[in-house]
Order: C-alpha cells, then sequence, then structure tokens
C-alpha cells in the first residue's frame, strides 16, 4: 500500500507542480499590463516605470518564474493588483467561508445520501425506490446556478422563509459582530457563544448549502444503490444469509463495508465539483468566498490572485484524489498484496 | 444409520425471465438419510445449485418453488417461517458450501470477524474469548493448521483449498449436522480436491454428518458418496446405491455420462460426446427424449416416474424397466 | 408442467432492443422525449411563433411581458418572444452537444487505442498527460480553457472537448487493456495477424458497448457544462438564443421576470433528465448482469 500511495502522492506533486508552472507563464504571456493597474489610471511615466521594477515585469521570464517559486515556497503569493495587499491575505479570508458551505454540503450530501441510497437499493423496485431512482437523477440534471435561481425566487422572495443572500445581516455585523479566531464564521460564533450571529450565519447559508449539496447528494444515492446492488449479488453476502446471519447486520456490517469506498471516493470528486460550482453559486448568493474572490480577480485581471487561487484550488484538488486514494488503497486486498499466493 | 434428514417430493421451482416462465426443477422424490452422502451428479443447467438453493431457501429473486414438499427432520419446510428459517435452520441445521471459495468469503473482513460473526449469531453471550476459542476449535476440525494465524489473515491472503476448509468450518460451527456442498470443489486443485472429500468422510464419521454432494464430476462424486443420483434438465433420472448405478446404469442418460469419462479401454480412441445442449426447450414428456438413441413414442408424451428396479435402485425411464 | 415452448437462443436485434428499451416506461418515455427534442430543434423555424425574434429581432415595446396567448413563456428585455427563443435555443444545446462528444469521441479512440495496445512509454506518456486532466473536474478546465480562448460558442465546445477527451481515453484504453488480454485476440497475434486489423476486428467492438453506456450517460453532462459556461458568460455570446445565456440574461430581472429566468433553466433540465434517462437505460440493457432482473 506505501508504494502506491507514494506514487499517487508523488503524481499529485507533479500535477500541482505543472499546473502552476502553467498558470503562472500564462498569466505573464497574456497581454494585460499588470504595471499599468497597479499604479491606476491616473500615474505618471515615471510611478508606471518605477511599479515595472517594483514588480519585477523587467526581470526576463525564466528569471521572474525562479523568483516566483522561491517566493512561494516560503508562503508568498505576491500582492494583489487590485488591492496591494497580499495576496495570501486575502485568500484566507476567503477560503474559509467557501470552505463552511462546500464542507456542510458534502456532510448533507454523505449522511441523507447513503441511507436513501442502501435502502433504495434493499427494496429496489419498489415504490420509495422508483421515486428517489427518479429524484436523484432529477437532482443530477438540474443547471445549479438555475436550482441556486429558483430557491432565490421561490424560498427567499415569495415565501419569505430564508435571507436572500450575503453571509451575515449588516444588523448583526452591527450589533453582534463575530470575533475572528479559525476565520469560518460558524465555528467563531459557535466558540464564543455569539448566538444570534451563528444562527444568523446558519440561515444565510442552508440555501447556498443545499445548492451545493444537490448534485453530490443525487451521485451519492445513485452510486450507493447502483454498487450496493452489486454487492448483494456477491456470493458472500448469499453465503453470511446461508450460515444464518441476521439481515441487518448482513446488509449494515458486511455488504456496507465493500460499498463505502466507492462512496467516499465519489463524494471526494463531487466535493471538488462543488468546489467548481461554488464560483457561480456564491456570485449568486453573494456569498464572501473564494468564488467570489475569484471573479472580481478576473475581471480585473489581477493576476497575482488569479494565480493564487490557481494555486489554492490545484492543491484542494491534489489533496482530494489523494484522500480518494487513500481510501480505495483501505482495500485489505491492496493493503496487503503479497504479490499473489493463489 | 437410522432416520431420514431429509425427504423432498414433486418439488419444482420456476424461473420469471424476459421470454416467460421455464421450470428449472422438478423432482419426484429424493431422500437423505442420517449419516449418508449422497452425490448429486449433473451438468451445467441441470438444476443442481437450484435443489441447495431450495432447501435453503435462498432463491434468487426471479425464482420460485411452485409445488412439492421439502421435510426436513419430520418437519415440513412449507410451515416455517422465514424468520425460524433464519433463527433455527440456516447454518444451525442445515449448512451449505458454494463452489468458490474465494468468492464465499468477503473480501474486506478477516477470517476471524467472518466465522465470529456466525458464531456469535448463534451462540448469543459469549465473551470475545470464548468466540475466539470456538473459531480455532473449528478450524482444528477442518484440519487446518495454525488456526490462530490463519484467522488473523483475509481471505486474499489464503490458498484455495484453505478456504474452502474455512467456509467449511464456517458452514459447521453452530452444529449443523447437514451440509449441502454445491460443487465445493471445482475450483480446487486435484490434489487439494481429495483431501476435501477426506475431510467431508471425516466428518461423518466423527460428526455423523449427512451431505448432499452436488458436482458434476461423476468420478469425484461417486468417489465419495454410498448413494448417487442424476439430473437432468431439473429432473432425476436415476438414483441407487453407487456401486449399482455405476456397473448397471439403466437410464440412457447415465450411460452416456459414464462412457464419456475417460478410461483405460478407451486410451487411444477419439473421445465420446453426449449430442444435444442440455434441453432448454421442454415438451411434455422425458427430457431427454429428444436426444435418447432409444426414444421411443410413448417417451415424448408422458413423463416417466421413477420406477424401482430393485435393490433401492430408481429409474426415470419408460424403456429401461 | 410448463407447456409453452421456450426459445433455445436469445432474440437479438432490433425487437429486442426495443422490447428492452421500453421495459421500463420511464427509459422509453425519456427516449421518446429526447427525440421531440431533436425534431424541434430540426424543425425550429416553422414551430417558433416568432422565428425572427427567436433569432435576435427586437421588439421594445413588448418587453417583459408575462406569460399569455400571444407568448406562452413571457416576453423578455428586450421585447422578444421567449418560446421562440427557447425553440431556436434547442438547435444549439442538442446538436452542439452531440458535436462535442463525437469530436472528444474522434480524438480520444485512436489515442486510448494506441495506448492501451501498444504500452510502453507511450502509454506512460499519455497516462501522464490524462492524469493531468483528470484530477481536476471538467468543467473548471474548461472554464480555463474558454476564458483563455475568449468567450465564444465556437471556443467553448472546443473547451469542452479538450476537457473531456482524456475520460474517454482512460475508459478506452482500461477496455483494450483488458481485452488484449483475452484468449481469441493472443490467438490472432499468434498468426501474425497485423496490429491495426486486430485493433479494428478484435479490440474496438469489445470497446463499444462500455462506450456507448458512457456516450449517452456524458450527452447529459455535456449538455450542462455549455449551458454553464454560457451562463458565466464564457460561451454564447447575445443575441444566440442559448439556454444557459438566456438564463443569465435573466438574473437581472430575476424578481420581477420570474418566467424568462424560469423556463429557459426547465428546458435545461428536463433535455438534461431524459439524457441521464435513456444513459441509465442503456446501461441497463446493456450490462448483461442487470438484464435478467
Amino acid at each position: 500500500m506505501g508504494k502506491y500511495l507514494l506514487t499517487r502522492l508523488w503524481t499529485g506533486f507533479f500535477v500541482l507542480f505543472a499546473v502552476i508552472t502553467f498558470t503562472f507563464f500564462l498569466s505573464r504571456v497574456i497581454p494585460s499590463d499588470p504595471a499599468q493597474r497597479w499604479v491606476g489610471a491616473h500615474a505618471t511615466e515615471e510611478q508606471k516605470a518605477a511599479a515595472v521594477i517594483e514588480l519585477g515585469l523587467d526581470k526576463p521570464l525564466h528569471v521572474q518564474y525562479l523568483g516566483f517559486m522561491r517566493k512561494l515556497l516560503k508562503g508568498n503569493m505576491g500582492i494583489s493588483i487590485v488591492s496591494h495587499r497580499p495576496v495570501l491575505d486575502e485568500l484566507k479570508e476567503a477560503i474559509p467561508n467557501t470552505l463552511e458551505i462546500v464542507f456542510l454540503s458534502v456532510l448533507l450530501a454523505f449522511f441523507l445520501g447513503l441511507p436513501i441510497g442502501v435502502y433504495s437499493a434493499i427494496h429496489d423496485n419498489t415504490f420509495f425506490d422508483h421515486i428517489m431512482r427518479f429524484v436523484s437523477v432529477g437532482v443530477i440534471s438540474v443547471p445549479t446556478f438555475w436550482f441556486a435561481m429558483m430557491l432565490q425566487i421561490l424560498i427567499a422572495n415569495y415565501l419569505g422563509w430564508l435571507p436572500l443572500s450575503g453571509q451575515l445581516d449588516t444588523v448583526i455585523k452591527l450589533t453582534s459582530p463575530i470575533t475572528r479566531i479559525t476565520g469560518f464564521a460558524m465555528v467563531d460564533s459557535l466558540v464564543t457563544g455569539n448566538w444570534t450571529a451563528f444562527w444568523n450565519v446558519l440561515k444565510h447559508s442552508i440555501l447556498p448549502v443545499i445548492t451545493l449539496a444537490s448534485y453530490s447528494f443525487g451521485l451519492t444515492v445513485r452510486m450507493t444503490r447502483s454498487i450496493l446492488l452489486e454487492v448483494l449479488e456477491e456470493d458472500f453476502i448469499k453465503a453470511s444469509r446461508a450460515w444464518g446471519i441476521r439481515e441487518r447486520l448482513v446488509i449494515w456490517r458486511f455488504a456496507i463495508k465493500n460499498v463505502i469506498g466507492a462512496v467516499v471516493t465519489v463524494l471526494a470528486l463531487s466535493a471538488g465539483n462543488a468546489l467548481v460550482s461554488t464560483f457561480v453559486i456564491e456570485a449568486i448568493f453573494s456569498w464572501p468566498g473564494i468564488g467570489n474572490y475569484i471573479a472580481l480577480s478576473v475581471m480585473n485581471l489581477d493576476y497575482p490572485a488569479i494565480v493564487g487561487v490557481t494555486i489554492f484550488a490545484s492543491f484542494s484538488y491534489v489533496v482530494l484524489n489523494f484522500f480518494a486514494d487513500v481510501v480505495v488503497a483501505m482495500d485489505p486486498r491492496i493493503r496487503f498484496a503479497e504479490g499473489g499466493r493463489e | 444409520m437410522t432416520g431420514t434428514v431429509l425427504s423432498i417430493e414433486n418439488l419444482a421451482c420456476t424461473a420469471k425471465t424476459l421470454w416467460g416462465k421455464q421450470t428449472l426443477l422438478d423432482i419426484s422424490r429424493l431422500e437423505i438419510g442420517d449419516g449418508e452422502i449422497l452425490g448429486l451428479v449433473g451438468e451445467s443447467g441441470s438444476g443442481k445449485s437450484i435443489l441447495a438453493q431450495a432447501l435453503l431457501r435462498i432463491l434468487p429473486g426471479n425464482v420460485s418453488k411452485t409445488a412439492g414438499k421439502i421435510i426436513f427432520r419430520g418437519v415440513d419446510m412449507d410451515t416455517v417461517s422465514e424468520r425460524d428459517m433464519r433463527r433455527a435452520y440456516r447454518g444451525k441445521q442445515m449448512a451449505m458450501i458454494f463452489q468458490d471459495p474465494m468468492a464465499s468469503l468477503n473480501p474486506v473482513f478477516t477470517v476471524f470477524q467472518q466465522i465470529g460473526a456466525v458464531i456469535r449469531e448463534h451462540y448469543r453471550g459469549l465473551s470475545s474469548s470464548q468466540v475466539k476459542e470456538r473459531a480455532i476449535e473449528m478450524l482444528k476440525l477442518v484440519k487446518l493448521s495454525d488456526p490462530d494465524i490463519t484467522l488473523g489473515k483475509y481471505p486474499h491472503e489464503l490458498s484455495g483449498g484453505m478456504r474452502q476448509r474455512i467456509l467449511i468450518a464456517t458452514a459447521l460451527c453452530s452444529g449443523a449436522k447437514f451440509l449441502i456442498s454445491d460443487e465445493a470443489t471445482r475450483s480446487l486443485d486435484v490434489t487439494i480436491q481429495a483431501g476435501i472429500l477426506k475431510l467431508l468422510e471425516s466428518l461423518r464419521t466423527d460428526l455423523g454428518l449427512s451431505t448432499l454432494f452436488i458436482s458434476s464430476n461423476m468420478a469425484l462424486a461417486a468417489s465419495v458418496s454410498e448413494r448417487i443420483g442424476i439430473l437432468y434438465g431439473g429432473n432425476l433420472v436415476e438414483i441407487g446405491r453407487t456401486e449399482k448405478v455405476l456397473s448397471d446404469p439403466r437410464h440412457f442418460y447415465t450411460k452416456l455420462f459414464l462412457s464419456c469419462l475417460p478410461t483405460q479401454e478407451s486410451k487411444n480412441k477419439p473421445m465420446k460426446v453426449v449430442k444435444g445442449l442440455v434441453a432448454v426447450k421442454f415438451g411434455n414428456g422425458c427430457k431427454f427424449a429428444d436426444a435418447c438413441p432409444d426414444a421411443g413414442p410413448e417417451c415424448k408424451k408422458m413423463v416417466p416416474a421413477l420406477i424401482d428396479v430393485g435393490d433401492g435402485h430408481f429409474v426415470s425411464c419408460l424403456r429401461r424397466s | 408442467m410448463n407447456k409453452t415452448p421456450v426459445p433455445a437462443e436469445q432474440k437479438r436485434g432490433w425487437t429486442l432492443f426495443g422490447k428492452l428499451l421500453f421495459r421500463n416506461k420511464l427509459t422509453g418515455a425519456a427516449f421518446l422525449v429526447i427525440l421531440v427534442f431533436y425534431l424541434v430543434a430540426v424543425a425550429a423555424p416553422f414551430l417558433a411563433p416568432y422565428p425572427e425574434q427567436g433569432l435576435g429581432s427586437v421588439n421594445t415595446e413588448q418587453a417583459f411581458q408575462p406569460p399569455s396567448w400571444s407568448h406562452p413563456f413571457g416576453t423578455d428585455e428586450m421585447g422578444r418572444d421567449l418560446l421562440s427563443r427557447v425553440i431556436f435555443g434547442t438547435r444549439i444545446s442538442l446538436v452542439v452537444s452531440l458535436v462535442t462528444v463525437v469530436l472528444a469521441l474522434i480524438i480520444a479512440i485512436p489515442i486510448g487505442m494506441i495506448s492501451g495496445y501498444v504500452g510502453g512509454k507511450v502509454d506512460e506518456f499519455i497516462m501522464r498527460l490524462t492524469d493531468i486532466f483528470l484530477s481536476f473536474p471538467p468543467l473548471l478546465i474548461a472554464i480555463v480553457i474558454a476564458s483563455f480562448m475568449g468567450p465564444s460558442l465556437k471556443n467553448a465546445t472546443l473547451a469542452i472537448v479538450i476537457a473531456w477527451w482524456p475520460w474517454y481515453s482512460r475508459l478506452i484504453r482500461a477496455q483494450v487493456l483488458s481485452t488484449r488480454e483475452r484468449p481469441f485476440v493472443k490467438a490472432s497475434r499468434c498468426i501474425g495477424t497485423k496490429p491495426w486489423v486486430i485493433m479494428f476486428s478484435h479490440i474496438l467492438p469489445n470497446v463499444i458497448s462500455p462506450l456507448i453506456i458512457q456516450v449517452s450517460m456524458d450527452m447529459g453532462s455535456v449538455t450542462l457544462m455549455l449551458a454553464s459556461l454560457s451562463f458565466i458568460g464564457l460561451g454564447a455570446q447575445p443575441p444566440i438564443p442559448e439556454w444557459g445565456l438566456l438564463i443569465s440574461g435573466a438574473r437581472s430581472y430575476i424578481m420581477d421576470a420570474w418566467w424568462y429566468s424560469l423556463f429557459p433553466g426547465l428546458m435545461i433540465f428536463i433535455v438534461v433528465l431524459c439524457f441521464n434517462l435513456v444513459g441509465d437505460g442503456m446501461r441497463e440493457i446493456l450490462d448483461p448482469r442487470t438484464r435478467a432482473r
């Protein structure tokens, strides 16, 4: 198992490296005149010339690249052209918000999707099963952005049950602001006992989380159901029944273990998808996360910010993929592969 | 040995397929006595596995028992509820081992976890160490060396013969005295096969275990069974004491089957083959009628009943009585 | 005793296919719906009540009309009949998704087959390449590519093709690897059959089956990707009535003109749903294990 994981880790690093390099060169090659934007529209020629030197844009490309990589290894992702703040700081503010809703959506998808998928497989071809199959197919067929908009119209606007957008009502921001400890709004407000803020953030997060969770949920239900159906056909399940083991154990202990690996892998991959959807969903719900940040950066052609976000994104995917690989490797057949005894 | 363990009367099982209903099994009678090993031989598709699954009531979804009685130790199995089936019969009174030992063991659990689960299921309230003790006892019963180490291994780390022994141990660990072996030696090497057969024989003498030994290998079944039955197209065409059936086969199918086995005399001659597929289309009469060189007009009209040709030897054929 | 004669062999061919397809009524219905959509795409100019508006001509006095008899889907901010726009949008979503998948296959099949059959350094290289693509969600890759190529329907299509082909290559390669080891292929090599012949007549047919399943399931995803790209502005540009683009246009008026956001999205949903249902159905038909149920 170790060797397998090491290979996957190595591939991950390779991918990360390739993507970062690619993005760097792309951002330098595209004509966008970062120096101009750094100094603003009303700057003089000297200011601009000074900016060029300051940003290191006068050096040859490969020197810029080496400087970039060196700084990156120290944790410096450069300064945003637009805000003149370190990209790393801006990311540190935006990332936790995105992670909050993505994490919650994955939890929702798993804890709702798995049991439904299992129940569906056990009672397959019943009314419940047909309904759930239809629902899960439906849910992965919906365009996420449209679903978000429909939720806004229906639940926020028409029914008024939940807020339309944002993370925290301005009123609360003023009356009981959240002290920043971890950067995760919900965690911080909980830890400091700030219930008003906590509930408020929770209410605001419900619609984005539901929208994000929908695709993962559908995928989880489908995957669980189809794999469990296959597993239930296996001889070893027939054997455990023949040995007289209780059906509940047969399914929830012996069959499930064969399913979990694939389900978690699917979840990891759909978490990756959620990260992409977040780009649009944060815009629709005005949630202050990475999605919003990158939208603005792209609009302003803020290349250090773009590169910074790309690094974060690639890093996340490499981590997610590695996590999925670890789960796959937990299968005893891979873990204890002796090179074949039979 | 006294007493009939299993008695089957007019058992019929049909399957629902895309092309309509199909009868897979139709056995007029079959009996297994206490401490007896009955061999059941047939080609693929003859309905052997269906019989085994019907006995334990673990038929696949689209197959069901449509007629007949299964009487196990005097109890009509139709009167047994699913709950009692699981609690009192499966694993406890009737045990079964399947063809592919690798497929019968859950690949993501250790041997101990699997056999332990069965022990715990049938003997509630045992402590961990008691369960382990019993597991080791069972593994010793099936003549496995180093049971302690074996318990901690995963199925893929063990050889085929070991797996099959573990399966026998697991199947019997709750005290069943009736074992159905559904082609259990098919995927094993010849020498390992012999070991398993010897084990079954020793379990018979030591435990009084009755076995229904299902196989497509006539020679194998014959070497371990006292009585042997031949299945064709879901019907029992011949049954009797092994030596008698082998030396004096009465059904033409049995004759054909036996003649296909290579012997010293047939060494340099071309191998014989049974013509015709195992019948899929059925008419009203004997299933073998189309392929039988000895068939007469009455064979296609009536299904022959099992006719006694003396000394416990029965044949389902109109032309051989 | 069973009296009805049972066929000795399975009937193959279209009758069986049709029977299986419609065995699950849902799949059969979905298949018909897709056909209807394709017919609408072909006959758009004749079906749309206001064909010129479908293509882009404006009619500003009629702006923001809620659904009515003359405008069943209402009108948009330029007064264009939304139903006509949506009908013309059918052409884009359905045809472009088909083209995308076909192009991706055209690239992926040779690459996958060579990679699997030849093996060695070539295979290693291709694997590395596809690894990079496979580590990221295809939508992300498409967004990145489309943003560099400049926003247009054509570029969005190309972006999706580039993002998608590695998945097919992997699938094909895996199939090739398993088929290559099968006895009949080895036998063929032993008698000296040329590699190209082996690849086409032996390996390719075995690759087709899982590919069909995958493709039918992908049609839906590709349609969604196209709509998503257009929604964020990287795909079809106004006045092309691509559904995703329509929704993006509707966003500014979301609270006042609910019909504007509702109907195009509903269409996407229905089409993708039907594609997915048919894809599921294909999998049930072509997977021998589920056939018996």
